[in-house]
Parts: structure tokens; sequence; C-alpha cells
């Protein structure tokens, strides 16, 4: 019984904890845009997500080292360089833009300009790390951004138009009055928003931190496998309200008060709150998750002591860089500038840095002298190279979309 | 010449104490000639000033002069006699804690004047 | 390279700036449609605010965009003339509704609800004839 109650709060705070800014700016800007025309590309990098995690947090079970940690020794010190840059680089706009996320939420509900309320919010993300044990953030946020399910809700409030959205659904061109070039930006969007690089860092990372070891793996596979689809079907419900909303009436999203909008009209002000809770619960728990994903990245190339399960004191350059990591994050942001845009800039960089991330992961998990018997079977590496053959795509599409269709406008 | 290939297979893997702590990664192995005129490996090296160097170009040498500058004492990489590894698998085990090796400048700096000064570091 | 900066940064043509006022008028038309809808939805106050006054920041963005360049000819003027009013507008009824739906005055709300739906028909036109 007990055990059960384990793993159903494991689902639950993987099912909470997928949803981020890039998902949430993703979905309903996608939604709004071209209806349900791009479900297919949520759906498809659900699938690589997690065939990835599970392939990473199997590492970490077998090894007990996350997958960056071996990243150095397997590639190489220039290569893996390389990769501790962009990794960190892309990971840092990811929590401004997190951070970013968590500001503009609370300024829906006290229209305080989110500007004011970004210090505040780096300040107590700061104290959080550095205070609260691991599994009680990771649990707390987790539940919290279950809430969300207030759009799934929502969708089926709204006055239906079911048919013409599964209609949407199965034909997945460009709407009237869109390009394709449009089509692949938001395409790739969406699919960064499903694979962003400290995802994987901060699972593996946190499989150390929670000690998992082999016995660990079929909990670990259940919170994939059921956890992280369930989760993208929040972000798909997001996507759909948007499409039902918005799409209809030509009307682009680029703020994050309309994203809430449509848990507003079906489910009135309750709805509206709860949606806005969500919100903040995504873009919290998510700001936790890319600050220590960039600490851990930084610290596990070069070896040092790291992780919230060492004092602080033993670990003080781990400490140092995810200090300095949040002060930058506030810095970018109180440059004004837009932190949608923001969001949607992160998405486009994190596709460029994809396949740095991932190829890695595909290497060790094959790796028998890491893993033993466990390396990957026939089906996880088939699914695992055609997505990164995919990933590989969608990095080098990534920047020439953005400049043709200047960021989607 | 095996021995050889193993100091090399060794280098960039994570140094871990007997307690399973992070010590650092290879960043460097040196190589001793024994009395037969054969080379064996002596120590690993770990720090920033044994890294740079490995790393071609601007960024290497950019490394490894801040490396050196920063220190005070001017002593070098740490240095691991390799008579202190006990095993190597996913890691290289040593068979001593970490409090008795040498701890990096970089750490202690920041701990004194950093991390150590916030409420808390103790926890 | 130096003939193709002088190009892009020199005087905006005609189908630039046919461009430029497609986007403007996309930016007003999200932004009335989305008060059109929040004055159907019952809102937290804070929200309602931050979430009209976004929009209508967005229809100020979109004005200074139309206006930083001059009409190169005859027929962007013509677009520019046809484009402004409704920017104006659009401007006007988002203030006035954020302002009605502050005081709870459903009947200004229904009205300026009613001429923001208009607005945007307008706006999605101009869109559509000149994208």
């Amino acid at each position: 019984m007990k055990k059960f109650l384990a793993f159903t709060l494991g689902i639950l705070t993987a099912i909470g904890g997928f949803v981020d800014i890039g998902d949430l700016v993703a979905s309903s800007l996608s939604g709004a845009r071209f209806g349900l025309a791009l479900a297919w590309v949520l759906v498809l990098g659900v699938i690589g997500i997690c065939a990835y995690a599970e392939m990473a947090g199997r590492v970490v079970a077998i090894t007990k080292r996350p997958v960056f940690d071996l990243v150095r020794e397997r590639l190489g010190p220039r290569v893996a360089l390389v990769n501790l840059v962009a990794s960190y680089l892309v990971t840092l706009l990811t929590l401004a833009a997190e951070l970013g996320g968590v500001a503009l939420a609370i300024e829906l509900v006290t229209s305080v300009s989110y500007l004011l309320w970004v210090p505040v919010v780096g300040f107590v993300l700061w104290v959080a790390l550095w205070r609260v044990k691991f599994e009680t953030l990771e649990r707390i946020f987790g539940l919290l951004g279950l809430v969300l399910v207030v759009f799934v809700v929502a969708l089926f409030r709204l006055p239906g138009h079911g048919p013409d959205l599964w209609h949407q659904a199965l034909s997945p061109v460009p709407t009237p009055g869109e390009n394709w070039n449009t089509y692949w930006y938001f395409a790739v969007s969406l699919f960064a928003s499903a694979l962003t690089p400290y995802e994987v860092f901060f699972f593996s990372s946190g499989g150390v931190e929670e000690n998992w070891g082999p016995r660990q793996l079929p909990e670990m596979r259940v919170n994939v496998f059921i956890g992280f689809p369930l989760g993208g079907g929040l972000a798909l419900a997001l996507m759909a309200v948007s499409a039902e909303v918005f799409h209809p009436l030509d009307a682009q999203v680029t703020s994050l008060g309309q994203v809430a909008l449509p848990a507003a009209l079906a489910l009135g002000r309750l709805g509206l709150a709860v949606a806005i809770l969500g919100f903040f619960a995504a873009t919290f728990g998510a700001a936790m998750e890319t600050g220590l994903s960039a600490a851990y990245v930084v610290a596990q190339f070069f070896g040092w002591p790291w992780g919230k399960r060492l004092q602080p004191r033993r670990a003080a350059r781990f400490h140092t860089v995810l200090l300095v990591s949040v002060l930058l994050g506030i810095v970018a942001l109180m440059t004004t500038i837009d932190p949608i845009q923001l969001t949607e800039y992160m998405l486009v960089f994190s596709a460029v840095v994809l396949p740095l991330t991932y190829l890695p992961i595909l290497v060790v998990a094959n790796d028998r002298g890491y893993l033993g018997d466990h390396v990957n079977g026939r089906l996880a590496n088939a699914v695992g190279v055609i997505f990164l053959v995919v990933i590989v795509a969608a990095a080098a599409a990534a920047i020439p979309l953005m400049i043709v269709t200047g960021a989607g406008g | 010449m095996n021995e050889l290939y193993v100091s090399f297979h060794l280098l960039d893997r994570q140094i871990v104490d007997r307690d399973g702590l992070e010590v650092g990664k290879v960043d460097e192995v040196e190589l001793g000639i024994d009395d037969r005129g054969a080379p064996y490996l002596a120590a690993l090296l770990v720090g920033p000033q044994a890294f740079g160097p490995r790393i071609s170009g601007w960024l290497g040498r950019l490394l490894t002069g801040l490396a050196r500058r920063l220190r005070t004492d001017r002593s070098g990489p740490l240095r691991i006699p390799y008579d202190l590894v006990r095993q190597v698998d996913s890691a290289v085990e040593l068979s001593v804690r970490r409090d008795l090796l040498r701890e990096p400048e970089l750490e202690s700096w920041l701990r004194e004047h950093l991390i150590g000064r916030i409420p808390g570091s103790a926890e | 390279m130096w003939l193709g900066l002088a190009y892009c940064t020199g005087p905006v043509d005609a189908h630039g700036y046919r461009k430029t006022a497609v986007q403007s008028a996309q930016a007003a038309l999200n932004a009335v449609r989305t008060g059109a809808l929040a004055a159907d939805a019952q809102l937290l106050d804070p929200y309602a605010s931050t979430l009209l006054g976004d929009q209508l920041g967005a229809v100020a963005a979109a004005q200074e965009q139309l206006l930083a360049e001059p009409p190169p000819d005859s027929g962007t003027r013509n677009v520019r003339d046809q484009l402004l009013p409704l920017l104006n507008g659009s401007a006007v009824q988002l203030g006035d509704l954020a302002y009605a739906m502050s005081t709870g005055d459903l009947a200004a709300v229904r009205a300026h609800q009613e001429q923001l739906r208009r607005l945007g028909d307008q706006l999605d036109d101009f869109v559509e004839r000149y994208r």
C-alpha cells in the first residue's frame, strides 16, 4: 500500500512538474495561430523526452552518476567544453524566462509591474534553493502544478467545437492565411519546449540527489512513461483551449494574461485564479530546476562536489555558480525585455543546442562499460536514433526559420 | 605500453574519495620513468592549471592564465600520487578521505569569503 | 555587404510599408479581440486591469510602429489613412472598456464590447486586404 502511494505521488509530481514557461508559451501561441494543426509536434516531443529521459534515468540508476558527468570522459575535454558553454548559456536563458514567468503570474493577481517582482522572486528562489530540501521542493511544486488540469476542465466547459478541433489535429498543414515557414517555426519551438535541455540535466542529477539505484528503475520508468505523457496532455489542453478561443477570431496570443483567459471564460473567477496559481507553480518549480541545472552542469564538468545533498560549505563552488546564475537571470530580465519574447528566443536557442544534449545520452546509454547488461535494447536505440535525426533537423532549421519569419511575426 | 594506454584512458574521469564524495576530474596524468627506463603512472593531476593546456587555442590559454594568476601559493595543480587509488571503474576511487588532500584554492576562497558567510551554510 | 546594409536601412518602400501596416493591424486586432472576449468573462480586478493594460500597450506600440516611417507614396498614404482611425478607435474603446469594467457599469461594458467587435471586423478586413 505504501509503495502504491509512493508510486502515485511520483507520477503526480511528474505530471505537475512537466509544464514550464516554454510549454505555456509554445502551446498557447501555436493554438492561437494554427488551431490544433501542430498537435502532432507536441505528441512527437513527448515521445522524444520519454525515450531519452528513460535512458538518462537508467544511466543514473546504474552508474550513480548523471549523464553530463560522463560527457567529458566520453567526448573528450574540448567537445565537452563546447557542450558545457552552450548548455550553460541556454539553461541560463531558460532560468531567466522562468523567472520572468513567475513575475508575470504575480503581476496578474496584483497588477503591480512584473519588473518589481523579478528581484523579489529571484531572492525567494535562491533562499528556497538554499534552505529547502530537494525532495520537498520537487513534491510541493510538482503537486501544485497539477492544478493546470483546470485547462482540461475548461476545454470541456467551453462551447465546444469538438469536430472542428479534431479535424484540425488530423490535418497538419498551415491554416488559411499562414505559410509553411511560420508553421515550421512554431513546430520547432513546440518541439524544443518538450525537450528543453535542462529537463534531462535535472532529471539525471535529481536521480543522484535522491539516491537512485537499480531498484528504482521500475519507479523511474513509471514516472517517465505515465507521468510525462500526462504532463504533455496538460500542454495539449492549453493548445486546445487557445485553439477554441483565439484561433477562430484570428487573434494571436502575446501575453501570459491571454493564456489564462480561456480558463476565465469557461470557469469564471475561480477557474482564472486556479489557472494563475498553476502558472505560478509551473514557472517557479521550473525556475528551481533550471537554477540547479545551471550549477549542476558546471560542477559536473569540472568534477566539483555538487548537489543539495551536501552542506553548502562542502560545495562552495557549486553554490557560487547557483547564486551567480540566479543573479544573471535577474539582470537579464531587468533589461526590460518582454519575458514572452525572451521565452520564444530561449526555445529557438534550445532547439539549436538539442543535439549537444541528446547525442551524449544515446552514446552513454549504449556503453556496456557503464551499464553492463542495462544498455539500450533495439527499441530504445531505434527510437533514440530516429529522434536524433529529428533533433538535428530541428537544430539546423531553427535559426534560419527565426530569421525568415521574423520570430514568427 | 599497456600501462600508458591505461593512463590516458583515465583522463577526464571523475575522482571520488573513499566515501564517494567528488574530488575532481583527472585533468592530467603525470608519468614517471622507472629504473628500467619504462614509463609508469606516477600521479593524477587535478585543477585548471593541469586542464588548461589540454584545451587548444585561446580558451585553454585563458583558463591556464587565469588559474595561475589566481593562485597565491603558485604550487601547481593538486597532485594525487597513484598509490592512493584503490580501484578504477566508472570513477577513480581513492583509498583516502577528501579532507586529507589539499583543498582546491577556489573552493576554500569561496567558502571563506562568500558561501560560508551566508547563514545556514552548515546544514 | 555595405550596399546591402545601406539598402536595408534606407527609407521603406511601398511593399515594406504595407507589411508594417499589416503587422500593426494584426497587433491591434489581437488586442481588440482579446478585449471583447474579456468583457464576456468574470474576471479578478487585478487580472482585468493587467490584461487590458497589456492590450492597450500593444495598440500604442502598433500606432508607434505605423507612424515611425512616413508613407513613401500616395497608395501607402491611403493605407495609413485607413488604418490610423482604426488604431485610435481601438485605443479609445479598450481604455473605456477597462474603466467600465472597473466601475461595474454593465451597460457601458456591453456598448464598448460591441464597438470592439466592430473594430475587430474592420481590422480583420484590413489585414486580409493588404496581407
